[in-house]
């Protein structure tokens, strides 16, 4: 644990960017729902970091680049309204199933899409970090510097919110 | 049992598997709870797009690269750079240049010479220097004009002109120096005075002159210093052509004479400061009359 290591190597940083780019993306996605815009929110964090590199513990090097995200994220929305396009794209179909619970499944895949697309930023990113990156509410509190109930408040609502929009199908 | 499950965390617990066996068994009995369900299952199926790591990272080491080698150029780069123009200018500045100084009617110029000697230049006049001589250790310097110079002991400093050169190891003179009028006086130490024609060697209160065509003139004063310092131009058996040349430049103006003669020799000094004084010590000697018109000054017999 108290083992120094300076983000200014390049093996350091290297390993950084394996175990944390992916989550950084979903992260990014989640809240941006731009595969592409993410993909430069990670790159810009990780380039942020390293010409930060001299400033940054390792330790916090993760907060970092989840904390540089979130505010680049805000920085861009500031300046254009993101359109929501979720290509979440679905499991493994199993084939099966008659064709008139595929159309059901889709269709409830599509509206749940809807609604997940529809939910506030905060709540989608905590649902969708929690749900698909099966990350734990103290590692989402961490992410996002908030506190783990606030984590759990948010996942509250936003299942609470898709039930309503999804409905009983 | 309605109300159980709308605490505000409640759900939360229940997706992160920390309720109670009761509460579980209770939540389960809802209707909710099978939509909960299967919004639940239906999210597991959702994946984020595929994230190009590797070419992430590519990009990543580029611009990394990119900011690096931008950051490293000024850093020997430009000092290398600025450290090239710097010698190339500095070489150029020492060997290269000529330095020219040069003085209007009626001023004076006090300079420092690159050895610490100093010059004092008469109106009209003008020094010029070629700073790799003096780099070199030759003191040499042309003159047009009059100057007096207290030279710093040294190597050899010589003043050339087109009359003659004065050179010197450390002293104090004046040279007085137009086209067809040469003279050097010599206030401390010694100086070699050397034109086509022969070699003079001046030791304090000596002055060398040569007017013309005419043969030169070795003289002595018991002056200090030379008048000019002081505002006044002072001469000793001198044509009139001269007195008034010296009175145009110092006063920037013209003068015209008629029937006088110019080669009449004039000894007495004028002021440089007040044009009717100067006249008056002039003209009141020689028997001449003068009128100023402007910048023009017309002399004439009384």
């Amino acid at each position: 644990m108290s083992e120094k290591k300076s983000v200014c190597e390049l093996k350091v940083f290297e390993e950084l960017y394996s175990e944390h780019s992916k989550s950084l993306y979903n992260f990014a996605f989640y809240k941006s729902g731009n595969s592409s815009q993410s993909e430069d929110l990670v790159q810009e964090a990780f380039i942020k970091m390293w010409n930060n590199c001299a400033k940054i513990i390792f330790n916090k090097a993760k907060s970092f680049l989840f904390t540089v995200v979130n505010n680049m994220f805000l920085n861009q929305i500031a300046h254009q309204k993101v359109v929501l396009n979720y290509n979440l794209m679905g499991g493994k179909e199993s084939t099966n199933e008659s064709p008139e619970f595929l159309m059901e499944e889709k269709e409830f895949m599509d509206k749940l899409q809807n609604a997940i697309a529809d939910l506030k930023e905060g709540q989608r990113e905590v649902f969708l970090l929690n749900r698909i990156d099966k990350k734990t509410y103290k590692e989402i509190a961490e992410m996002l510097s908030i506190s783990v109930k606030a984590v759990e408040k948010r996942m509250q609502l936003a299942l609470k919110q898709l039930r309503e929009k999804v409905g009983n199908i | 049992m309605k109300n159980e499950h709308t605490d505000e965390t409640f759900l939360s617990r229940w997706l992160n598997n920390d309720l109670t066996n009761e509460e579980l068994v209770s939540f389960q009995k809802t209707e909710a709870f099978k939509e909960y369900k299967k919004i639940i299952d239906a999210t597991q199926k959702f994946n984020a797009p595929n994230f190009n790591k590797k070419e992430v990272l590519e990009k990543i080491h580029q611009k990394i690269s990119k900011k690096k080698t931008i950051k490293l150029i000024p850093n020997w780069m430009y000092a290398a750079a600025a450290s090239v123009v710097l010698l190339i200018s500095t070489v150029y500045y020492i060997t290269g240049s000529t330095q020219t100084f040069s003085t209007s009617f009626g001023e004076q110029l006090a300079l420092v010479l690159p050895d610490g000697s100093e010059v004092l230049l008469n109106s009209k006049s003008s020094l010029s220097y070629k700073k790799s001589d003096w780099f070199d250790g030759k003191r040499t310097l042309e003159l047009n004009g009059e100057g007096y110079f207290k030279v710093k002991k040294g190597s050899k400093f010589s003043v050339n002109s087109t009359n003659g050169n004065v050179s010197v190891l450390g002293t104090q003179f004046n040279v007085k120096t137009n086209p067809s009028y040469f003279e050097v006086l010599c206030y401390e130490g010694s100086v070699k005075v050397q034109n086509k024609e022969e070699i003079a060697i001046l030791t304090k209160g000596l002055s060398f002159r040569k007017i013309e065509k005419n043969s030169s003139e070795k003289g002595s004063f018991t002056n200090t210093k030379p008048n000019w310092l002081d505002g006044e131009s002072s001469f000793n058996n001198t044509p009139l052509k001269f007195v008034l040349e010296e009175l145009e430049k110092q006063y920037q103006i013209k003068i015209t004479t008629t029937d006088i003669d110019l080669n009449t020799v004039f000894t007495g000094a004028f002021t440089n400061k007040n044009l009717n004084l100067a006249l008056q010590t002039i003209s009141r000697p020689l028997s001449i009359q003068y009128k100023i018109n402007d910048k023009v000054v017309v002399l004439s017999k009384k």
